[in-house]
């Protein structure tokens, strides 16, 4: 048997790593102060219920300790961040008027493109303030609103005063504090009941400056019987010192609805990206989290499910790749809390280079779940010698009338595949590679078409950049 | 001063020390004074799922003389049933199997081979369970009263099991047993260790402590059976090195005490070493059980496998952690693990924590794990067949536990592992 050469699935060398230079029309100086919040809320003009309500996440922020376990947090610098930037005086309604460099930026990226196909609408988050934003007419028709969060919070003040923050509070963990504290820009969207939404809302984030914290808070609420798909990507430019992002996505999915919540995160490899997402899902409600992470410095991130409602149904479908000095630390979180809830966890885990991936994963079946169900599913591959990959899954049972299963394994590219691909004439490339895309399709079959395909066309590229 | 609330400062647990072990070497001593220094200095272990400090520990007296032990004819009468019983910590009879003998085996009361077998002894102890991992081990390495040294000589196949007991009669506060089993090369055993106790209205503390040295090609099938009164809180390790081409055979059945925190180690640093495990469980009532099961793969071409199974019923906690960790350099290392647990009640609560932490990438390594209920139409067909409603789960319980008992080699230990697990359907 031919001895198997490490293979490389991403290219270390971001290609995405172009620097557009300083465009931001008021930026902030590094660090965290009472006068820093006040001032975020000054600018949005916010009344005084969030106000309050970021004073109060700071104080939570303040008090919590770091998190002692998952990834190596001892670099990060909360001193050392800026933690807002406006980069124009005034939201773009036209592409025509957003800058020239922002623009650029997301020619680069492919988003116009993107929303010249079937994009339900563009909403493209350029460091703080989401700068262009449009949505089309018959969305607008059905009465889904789709407008970044600090639109919302003026024009829909009552929805967002009854539901924000109910579903991850700033009590939840340090990273959700200091989001609640100094959040700028997200998604919000509101499907009306019955309302069926059969295009993808679709979101992109950036970070351009240096140092500069993310803290875009998303709020999705899929009303009664209704459908809806949002997707979010993210690409970062390269920088030496370390970025941070930290995003809170809170997601109410009511009763018969059915909502997805897709992302392929691909942030530059300085970013520290420690994301909380949550949904909640009531009577025989569906909420589904497909999330890629391919980029960043270290992930912290566990979407959750918490199943509320007789017959609720959750789903996290995830990838993770891990190579030269990453560390994805992913999984998932089911929390059963009524009877009849089903949850379903496949995560497929891919370590190259050095890098590490963990699979950190939570089932909880609460007193009273009576006939609820859980399947997770982990599998890894570890590409070479210095990668290496734990899988810490947490299982609680405290109902007897609950069926619960786990299965995981790790291993490598079997010896036995790559010889009966080589022997059928393809190179051992070419083989690795088939075996790694044949590996991760049961994730990118779930993929929106035009996500799939710049999946595969990022996977292939970039193996193949590795070759030769 | 009783308590371990009273004992803070480290000259009265010298002098304890002194008072109850000062004929022993010099060597020990100080081993003993070092590690009940280390035992002041270290805070009570945070076990996430198991919080100690409800537990009240530190109220059990611990600084006391082991009462005087004055069997009863019921002890008596095991004499001939085990080759070793501790009484209260202490050693009161030890006797080599007659198949044994004129073989060359070592066994003894592990005071007594502080006298015999001094230099052995003085190298085995404490090289496989470090003792300053957390309170209560430390508080084993400063103050364990007695227990079993075994030394099994190069190429000796005992065929008869060794078996212990060690025994907590009803007011002994403070259990500490420590064995140490050593298999020189090629040897084969069976041994067997068993913890009981008189219930009593007393709080108990118990922290026992095993660790076996398998020398290469040498083959362990070690089994415990812990039963102890729910008045008793047991912190248990156990270790096991594990030399070239050796294999450890852990079946451990975890059924007494009121909390157990119990965890068993296989270091597999020579290659081609194995490491298998099988763990049954039972909770009833209110205990509170907390296992761990690691196979430390350092070795190319090392192998573990895992399993546990475990019922709960009333309102029992349980809290199994499997851990395969395969270090960088163990090549060809195939890890695995599988956990089962029976829920009987809608009041108990099982978690499960089963980990692969993998640094090398030329392994296989796997897990599974699972929880469910009793077939309700496996019941109502049972019952349906004219069995009550207890036959019926009994039935059941049984027909799950059965794979991982009856693979336990010995049948001595299978039939009690049954019997253990009769009395608590039936609790």
């Amino acid at each position: 048997m031919a001895t198997t050469k490490p293979q490389m699935l991403v290219n270390d060398e971001y290609q995405y790593g172009f620097n557009d230079g300083d465009v931001g029309v008021l930026k902030f100086s590094r660090g965290l102060t009472r006068q820093t919040v006040e001032e975020i809320s000054r600018i949005k003009k916010e009344p005084k219920w969030m106000l309050d309500f970021r004073l109060h996440a700071l104080d939570v922020f303040f008090k919590k300790p770091m998190p002692r376990w998952g990834g190596d947090l001892g670099r990060l610098n909360f001193d050392d961040i800026v933690y807002y930037v406006r980069p124009s005086e005034n939201q773009g309604r036209t592409w025509e008027e957003v800058p020239q460099a922002i623009k650029d930026t997301f020619e680069r990226l492919g988003i116009p493109e993107a929303e010249r196909k079937f994009l339900a609408g563009v909403s493209a988050q350029y460091e703080s303030e989401v700068v262009y934003h449009s949505i089309r007419k018959d969305l607008e028709e059905k009465g889904i609103i789709f407008t970044d969060t600090d639109t919302a919070l003026r024009e829909y003040p009552e929805l967002l005063r009854e539901y924000f923050g109910t579903i991850i509070p700033p009590e939840d963990n340090k990273f959700a504090a200091l989001n609640s504290a100094v959040w700028s820009g997200g998604s919000f969207v509101y499907i009306p009941k019955g309302v069926t939404c059969d295009i993808p809302m679709q979101a992109y984030f950036r970070i351009n400056s240096e140092n500069m914290g993310q803290f875009e808070r998303t709020l999705i609420i899929a009303d009664t019987g209704s459908f809806g798909h949002y997707v979010e990507g993210c690409t970062a430019p390269s920088y030496n010192s370390e970025s941070l992002h930290s995003a809170v996505v809170e997601i109410i999915v009511k009763d018969d609805a059915r909502m997805r919540y897709t992302t392929v995160q691909n942030w530059a490899s300085n970013v520290y990206n420690l994301v909380t997402k949550r949904a909640a899902a009531y009577k025989n409600a569906t909420m589904e989290w497909v999330d890629g992470n391919i980029g960043s410095k270290l992930t912290m991130k566990y979407p959750a499910v918490y199943l509320l409602g007789e017959g609720a149904r959750g789903m996290v479908l995830s990838i993770a790749v891990a190579g030269k000095g990453q560390h994805q630390d992913t999984g998932a979180k089911m929390i059963h809390a009524a009877p009849n809830t089903t949850s379903t966890i496949l995560s497929k885990s891919i370590s190259q280079h050095g890098g590490k991936t963990t699979y950190r994963g939570l089932v909880h079946f609460a007193p009273g779940a009576e006939n609820s169900k859980s399947n997770v599913k982990c599998d890894t591959l570890i590409m070479d010698n210095d990668s290496t990959s734990d899988t810490v899954p947490y299982s609680e049972v405290a109902d007897s009338n609950v069926a619960m299963e786990h299965e995981a394994t790790v291993t490598k590219v079997s010896e036995e595949q790559l010889f009966y691909l080589t022997s059928r004439g393809l190179s051992e490339e070419e083989a690795t590679r088939l075996i790694v895309m044949g590996f991760i399709e049961p994730f990118t079959r779930e993929l929106p078409m035009e996500f799939a395909v710049e999946m595969n066309r990022l996977i292939k590229f970039e193996m193949e950049g590795a070759i030769g | 001063m009783d308590t371990i609330a009273e004992a803070s400062t480290l000259a009265p647990m010298e002098q304890f020390i002194l008072d109850h072990h000062g004929s022993e070497p010099g060597w020990l001593l100080a081993r003993r004074r070092q590690y009940a220094a280390r035992y002041l200095e270290l805070p009570l272990p945070v076990r996430q799922r198991t919080p100690l400090k409800n537990r009240k520990l530190e109220r059990i007296p611990i600084f006391v003389p082991t009462p005087t032990t004055q069997l009863s004819p019921v002890l008596e009468s095991r004499h001939t049933l085990f080759n070793l019983i501790t009484v209260n910590g202490r050693s009161v009879h030890a006797n080599l199997p007659k198949s044994a003998q004129n073989e060359g085996v070592v066994l003894l009361s592990l005071r007594d081979a502080l006298i015999q077998s001094p230099e052995l002894v003085q190298e085995t102890l404490g090289s496989v369970i470090d003792d300053a991992v957390d309170k209560f081990q430390a508080l084993n390495a400063a103050l364990w009263q007695d227990g079993l040294f075994l030394y099994v000589p190069p190429r000796v196949t005992l065929t008869e099991p060794i078996t212990i007991q060690h025994y907590g009669t009803d007011g002994a506060s403070a259990i500490f047993p420590r064995t140490v089993i050593v298999l020189d090369r090629e040897s084969v055993v069976t041994v067997n260790e068993q913890y009981v106790s008189e219930s009593g209205n007393e709080k108990s503390l118990w922290s026992c402590a095993t660790e076996i040295v398998l020398r290469d090609g040498a083959v362990c099938h070690y089994g415990a059976i812990q039963q102890l009164a729910s008045s008793a809180d047991a912190f248990v390790r156990r270790a096991a090195r594990v030399g070239r081409d050796a294999r450890i055979n852990w079946n451990v059945g975890e059924f007494g005490a009121g909390m157990v925190v119990s965890e068993h180690l296989s270091l597999l640093d020579q290659p081609g070493g194995q490491a298998y495990s099988t763990t049954v469980f039972f909770g009833s009532r209110s205990q509170h059980q907390d296992y761990t099961a690691t196979a430390r793969h350092v070795a190319p071409h090392t192998a573990s496998n895992m399993v546990a199974r475990g019922v709960m019923k009333d309102s029992a906690r349980s809290v199994f952690t499997g851990v395969t960790d395969i270090k960088k350099g163990a090549t060809g290392s195939d890890g695995r693990q599988k956990e089962k647990i029976l829920m009987l009640s809608d009041t108990s609560r099982a978690d499960a924590i089963p980990s692969l932490l993998i640094e090398e990438n030329d392994v296989f390594a796997a897990h599974a794990a699972s929880a469910g209920p009793v077939d309700p139409h496996a019941i109502f067909y049972l019952m349906g067949r004219g069995l009550t409603e207890i036959e019926a789960t009994r039935l059941i319980v049984h027909g799950f536990l059965a794979p991982v008992i009856d693979s336990i080699p010995v049948g001595d230990l299978r039939d009690e592992v049954w019997a253990q697990v009769e009395r608590k359907i039936l609790e």
